[in-house]
Parts: structure tokens; sequence; C-alpha cells
């Protein structure tokens, strides 16, 4: 079956095959996507083959993949498979672009993540909210066990107190301590329920 | 001639790794999380002790651990920079398994481990926290506001130039 020409040039305009020597010297390029000078140096090119210089110049003949490169050239950016075979004279460089594919692939992962962030931060939060709750909690019972039950103890006390012979001056003591006792129940019970409020 | 070396940024995804180097290379940071997919390669040329270094670093897509990184992108690596969020757990529990990871399959390699989002240490608990032995490797450091992201870049080049 032979292709039509539509079907032929929509892989070949988004694949380039890109040869040089050992030292990285553009011997030849299909120039499909970045155009590039025979004799121009593919480790000058961009950071992604420069920071390969030292892998690709040393070592034996090897094939390297590299997926979903973003490479910015000359203005112009696209997300690449990178294939790399190292020969014993040459590298032969295969760039495929896929950036449609990847793009699309960037807005689903985008979501995903994002979604996962919000709802990471939805547990801590009810966490949080959870934890607060149960301190609150504690606190309501230390105040109710702790310090209201004891007030009313000892206002019970200065009542037994009232009904006792007590001199004019011990009377008027008695009174004043009623008074801070209840004021210090009262404080302590509006504590309690605000306690109570900001968490119902 | 400057040196090449290329640092790998690890660590899970949200840490701020982009954001990282963002503030390191265009000392520019926004608040808006886009994810990274694959890997964008960028630049950075230094002097250290009166030589240039160019530092290429390799910003890869956030993983929940080292080992499901795409090996090629580790291939070539002078040196590594793991990144957690000390605001999420999840990204540093997993702390000490990685650092030994990096430890027993790139022995050669020198590694700095970054907790980033320091700006969101905001009460003494949380901060003596970080102050533990688990922690006592660790830089700190804020995308936000820049605080201490030169410093680990440095730290790192002394390590790969040694």
């Amino acid at each position: 079956m032979i292709m039509t020409n539509d079907q032929n040039s929509f892989f070949a305009n988004k694949v380039q095959e890109i040869h040089t020597n050992l030292l990285g010297e553009v011997i030849q390029s299909s120039d499909t996507i970045f155009e590039l000078e025979k004799g121009a140096n593919i480790f000058e090119l961009h950071p992604f083959f420069e920071s390969m210089q030292q892998e690709l110049t040393s070592g034996h003949d090897n094939s390297l993949a590299f997926p979903c490169v973003q490479l910015d050239i000359d203005d112009r950016v696209i997300i690449c498979d990178i294939t790399i075979k190292k020969q014993r004279e040459f590298l032969a460089i295969l760039l495929f672009d896929y950036s449609t594919h990847y793009e699309h692939l960037h807005a689903a992962a985008h979501e995903k993540k994002t979604a996962l962030l919000n709802e990471q931060a939805h547990d801590l939060s009810l966490k949080h909210n959870e934890e607060r709750k149960e301190y609150s909690e504690l606190v309501r019972e230390s105040l109710k066990n702790k310090i209201i039950g004891q007030l009313e103890d000892v206002l019970l006390d200065t009542q037994k107190l009232c009904k006792t012979d007590l001199s004019k001056e011990q009377q008027i003591l008695v009174t004043d301590i009623e008074r801070t006792i209840t004021d210090l129940h009262r404080k302590a019970k509006q504590i309690r329920d605000s306690l109570e409020i900001n968490f119902n | 001639m400057a040196q090449t070396k290329k640092i790998v940024i690890l660590g899970h995804f949200g840490v701020g790794k982009t954001s990282l180097i963002r503030r390191y290379v265009d000392s520019a940071f926004s608040e808006d999380y886009l994810v990274t997919v694959g890997v964008h390669v960028k630049k950075k040329e230094i002097d250290l002790h009166d030589e240039k270094v160019t530092l290429v670093i390799w910003d890869v897509e956030g993983n929940t651990a080292i080992e499901k990184a795409r090996k090629s992108y580790l291939l070539g690596s002078h040196g590594f920079l793991y990144v957690f969020d000390v605001s999420r757990q999840e990204t540093y529990e997993q702390l000490a398994e990685e650092k030994a990871y990096l430890a027993a399959n790139y022995s050669n390699i020198p590694f700095c481990v970054i907790g980033n989002k320091k700006d969101l240490l905001i009460d003494d608990a949380h901060r003596a926290f970080f102050d533990s032995e688990n922690f006592k490797d660790c830089y700190f450091t804020s995308a936000k506001t820049g605080e201490d992201v030169e410093e680990v870049f440095l730290e790192l080049t002394k390590a790969m130039v040694r």
C-alpha cells in the first residue's frame, strides 16, 4: 500500500534526525523541527545536550532514550522524546515532537495533582479541626472538674461560714471572698461555654 | 574553560522543585502551582574560587520515590538535590529510605536534602520538630522569599567540584 502525501508528512514533520561527529558538530540534519547549520555544535544548542556531553563523548556505543523533554531553541518550544544512538564515529539523534500529546497529558496531570494537593489540604484541615476539638474538649473537662467544681465547693463553704457566728469584720471578708469566687465561677463557665460554641 | 555539572532535582510533586530553580536561575517566584511533566532543563553559570562552573539543572517531574524516576534522567548526574515540603508530612516521612537509596545507588554523587517552604514554619513546635536528629543534615529554604536557596546550590557545587 502506498501512503498519500498527507499521511507521509504527518509524522515526517514531527521527527527530526540529526547526525553529529563525536565532537557534537552537526554533519547532517533533516531540519524538520529546528533548523541547524552544518558544523553547529549540538552541545551548545541546548543545556539538555550540554549536560549529556560527557556521557556521549566517552564510553561505549549505546542507545539512550529520554521521554518528555522540553526543548526551547530559537524561541520555539517543543516537548519531545529524544533518542540518541552513539556509534563509533558519530551520534544519531532523533527528536520526536509529541508536544500536542504531552500538552494534553500536562493538563490532565495538572488537574490530577492539583486535586490531590487540595484533597491533602482538606484532610489536614479536617485533622487540625478534629485535634483542636479534642483539645478544646480536654480544656473544657479540666475547667469543669478542676476549676468550676472546686469554686463551687468553696462557694458552699463560704455559705456555710456565713451561717456561723462571725464577727462583723469576718462577715465582710467572707462576703468579699464569696463575691470574688462567684465572679471567677461565672468567668470560668463563660470560657467553657465559648469553647463549646466554637466547635459546634 | 567552564566545567559543566549536571544537577537533578528530585522529590515528591508540589514540594517546590520548579520554584527553587526559578528562584535560583531567574530570581523569580510565583504562587501558582504548575505541574512538571517530564523534564525541563535550565542552566546557570557561577564563579567558584575564580573558576567558572556551568550548572545544568534538570527539573524532573515529582515522584513519590526516587526509584520511580526515569533512570535516563539521572544518567551522567554530578549532584542531586532532594527536596521535601516542610508542610506536608508525606514528602519527608520516607526521607531516611530515600537518602539510603541515593547512597547505595549513586555512592559517588554528592547530594543535599532540602526542606523547602520554610516560610510556612510559623510556630515554635514545628521549628523544633525540624531541629531533631532526623533532619540534622538538611538545608531549609524558601523559594518564596529566596532564603538560603543560593547557599544550598553553592554547597552542592562545592561538593561536586571537590
